[in-house]
């Protein structure tokens, strides 16, 4: 064993393994516990979301999905070829926030089906996943809804192919940072509710780490890679590079430049009629057609075409999640 | 660790995750409770069968011009989903006062011509807001908060089916397999609920002190064209909260392959009316946004030149280029959606159920 590992007996098997130091935690090999390494005697509840989907339906996800895109290449069915599929487990801290702040002397009854308060302060409750390492391979979008189905108790054998990543932040001060803005909330209401006689009551919880699985996938079109990326577990696709036709491109990029041509004619009509300027109008016209012509320019300028996926547009399906 | 549960009627293994409170078997129909201690009657609104649903689906599709996309031959994979969910019914009155700078403009003649200019006054308002009252529909597992999910809770508020006992209906095997565990407890969903329920009530109780000022400056004969609340208090008081018992509504997932694309639709359970539906975006919807793009900016960009008042100008420039790259991404979207809902993002909805439960 070298310097930059330390050797540990786990506590409910008794086996004895090795991990590097720099690691934040150790899972024993062989029954799955999970460890603080600075503190092996702390068991963490490790979990693992189950992979729906493997290397070939990840495949024909990224094809279907990249079918669905406006000017994709005619023969994209017929000419893309599978070159390779990667499995990455990304890590996650899972936590609960509840913190609710009654005002003084408020009463606060709790019964089984029926709660009842006098004088209430604030409350926040949430439910919040986020990644528990840095510098990621795998860029997720801020605000990506994880799915809480599928998980599991993280158990070693559970993981066959793929890169396994480490959490490497405090689980504590990540803790912090995320629930420091409900607290915040919290006392805000509690304030514009009661000035400050109120009684904090923070219930929050770290629940676990747990490791979620993503495909980055690469297939071939005429000569060239394109990448995407699968969420595992559910199926979604977070990125997808896919060819676009030259006569997509030409359609795409005449409309844009046509759109702007268009919009400044009709401004210059409009100042021609009003004030008897065309050129001012034209300009405006012109100026607010910009961000359109943006658009079209970003997105058929290149042969190859980028979708990447945003929480807010996508919430309306997943309802398994 | 990992523990492995088995049916206590059947003894097949159990899907729990490490959040599962109840589960059913999907071999037998049992409900098995993972947490004892939160044991309790769950009921469940029986779904119309899978080829009844997907007819309504095509008789839908059919009445929006789409019967070609959303027809049986076309159908690629249709599953029925049970979600569970709270229902918590809540009410809740507001105490407030506040000081609010409400701005008016005041005109006058100086010889020839007319002087204006804005004054402020400082007006200070209270007294007791509710009761305010409605049910927060709350989705009894993790990370399932999409509009779908939302818009069958709401359907199922607004219509009078029955949920009865899970013991005392009998359910196709396909139901039970897909039945989702439930993973928050009633304790938890009052939480949730509560939060939602009083963060709306607050924003409303605002609105009130606002108005209620500016109504008091426009008695007055003056002409409001503002307000701020510089300072305010809002105390929620005789909040009551009443939860039912967990309710596992039905929906229909359907995936139609049409062309080389695949189009989604999600239908109420219950009586297999649609939820969401994905549709093909036809060639002239997209000449049609693409020409709203040109239109909105030329027309915004125009006037927002001959406009009086340099800001009133760039105001209606910036519209324009808003409306230009809301028109353009319309333009290039892969498929439209459309959610067949009404009040969907909705927190908390007012419901013919509500007052069953409190009362």
């Amino acid at each position: 064993m070298d310097g930059d590992r330390i050797r540990f007996t786990c506590s409910f098997c008794r086996a004895e393994f090795d991990a590097p130091k720099t690691f934040r935690y150790a899972t024993c090999p062989y029954c799955g516990t999970t460890f603080r390494i600075d503190n092996p005697g702390v068991r963490i509840d490790h979990y693992l979301f189950m992979v729906s989907y493997d290397k070939n339906s990840a495949y024909r996800l990224v094809k279907e999905f990249a079918l669905m895109q406006v000017g994709i290449a005619e023969d994209f069915e017929t000419a893309t070829e599978f070159e390779s599929a990667y499995q990455y487990l990304i890590p996650l801290y899972i936590y609960e926030v509840n913190v609710k702040a009654i005002c003084g002397g408020g009463k606060e009854e709790v019964g089984d089906s029926k709660v009842e308060i006098d004088i209430h302060g604030g409350e926040e409750a949430a439910y919040i996943v986020t990644p528990a390492a840095q510098d990621m391979p795998i860029k997720i979008p801020v605000g990506y809804s994880f799915p809480a189905r599928g998980r599991r108790f993280f158990k070693p054998t559970i993981v066959r192919e793929g890169m396994y990543l480490q959490p490497s932040l405090d689980p504590e001060t990540v803790f912090r940072i995320v629930k420091e803005p409900y607290i915040n909330k919290v006392i805000s209401e509690a304030v514009t509710a009661c000035g400050n006689n109120y009684n904090l009551v923070d219930s929050s919880k770290y629940i676990g780490v747990a490791h979620y699985p993503f495909w980055l996938v690469k297939y071939r079109y005429r000569g060239n890679t394109y990448t995407s990326i699968v969420d595992a577990s559910d199926g979604t696709v977070l990125h997808l590079e896919y060819p676009i036709s030259s006569k997509s491109r030409v359609v795409g990029l005449v409309g844009g430049v046509a759109t702007t041509i268009i919009a400044a004619a009709i401004g210059g009509i409009i100042t021609g009629i009003v004030t008897g300027t065309f050129i001012y109008g034209l300009l405006g016209g012109a100026v607010a057609a910009l961000p359109a012509l943006g658009i079209a320019v970003q997105r058929f300028i290149r042969s190859k075409g980028v979708y990447r996926y945003k929480p807010s547009e996508e919430a309306v399906f997943v309802p398994v999640r | 660790m990992a523990e492995e549960y088995r049916c206590s009627n059947c003894g097949a293994p159990l899907d729990v995750s490490p959040e599962t409170i109840a589960i059913v078997c999907s071999y037998c129909g049992f409900l098995n409770w993972v947490r004892e201690d939160l044991k309790e009657e769950v009921l469940v609104v029986k779904p119309i069968e899978e080829g009844q649903a997907l007819k309504r689906l095509a008789d839908f599709a059919t009445k929006k011009g789409l019967g070609e996309v959303f027809r049986q031959s076309n159908l690629s994979k249709a599953a029925v989903v049970a979600i569970p969910f709270y229902f918590v019914d809540v009410s809740a009155e507001a105490n407030y006062s506040g000081r609010v700078a409400v701005r008016v403009r005041k005109c006058r003649r100086e010889k020839d011509s007319e002087r204006c200019w804005i004054d402020t006054h400082n007006i200070y308002v209270r007294g007791v807001y509710g009761p305010y009252s409605g049910t927060v529909p709350v989705v009894a597992r993790r990370g399932s908060d999409v509009v779908s999910v939302k818009a069958l809770a709401n359907r199922y508020m607004a219509s009078r089916v029955e949920a009865v006992p899970i013991g005392k209906v009998e359910l196709d095997r396909n139901v039970w397999s897909s039945i989702l565990s439930i993973e928050i407890d009633r304790k938890t969903a009052m939480d949730i609920a509560l939060d939602t329920h009083l963060d709306s009530m607050r924003e409303m109780v605002e609105n009130v002190i606002r108005r209620e000022a500016e109504n008091r400056v426009r008695m007055r004969g003056e002409n409001v064209v503002g307000s701020t609340v510089i300072w305010k208090r809002i105390t929620p008081i005789n909040v009551k909260m009443v939860s039912s018992k967990p309710i596992l509504l039905p929906m229909y997932i359907a995936v139609y392959r049409y062309g080389n694309d695949m189009y989604r639709s999600i239908l109420c359970g219950w009586d297999g009316e649609a939820i969401v539906l994905e549709r093909p975006m036809k060639r002239l919807e997209r000449v049609a946004w693409g020409s709203l793009a040109a239109i909105a900016s030329g027309v915004l960009g125009g006037l927002g030149v001959a406009a009086i008042g340099i800001w009133i100008g760039i105001g209606l420039i910036a519209i324009g280029s808003i409306a230009s790259w809301y028109c353009m991404r319309k333009a290039l979207m892969p498929v439209k959606s459309s959610i067949f809902s009404s009040g969907v993002l909705v927190g908390s909805v007012k419901s013919k159920r509500y007052s069953r439960l409190l009362s």
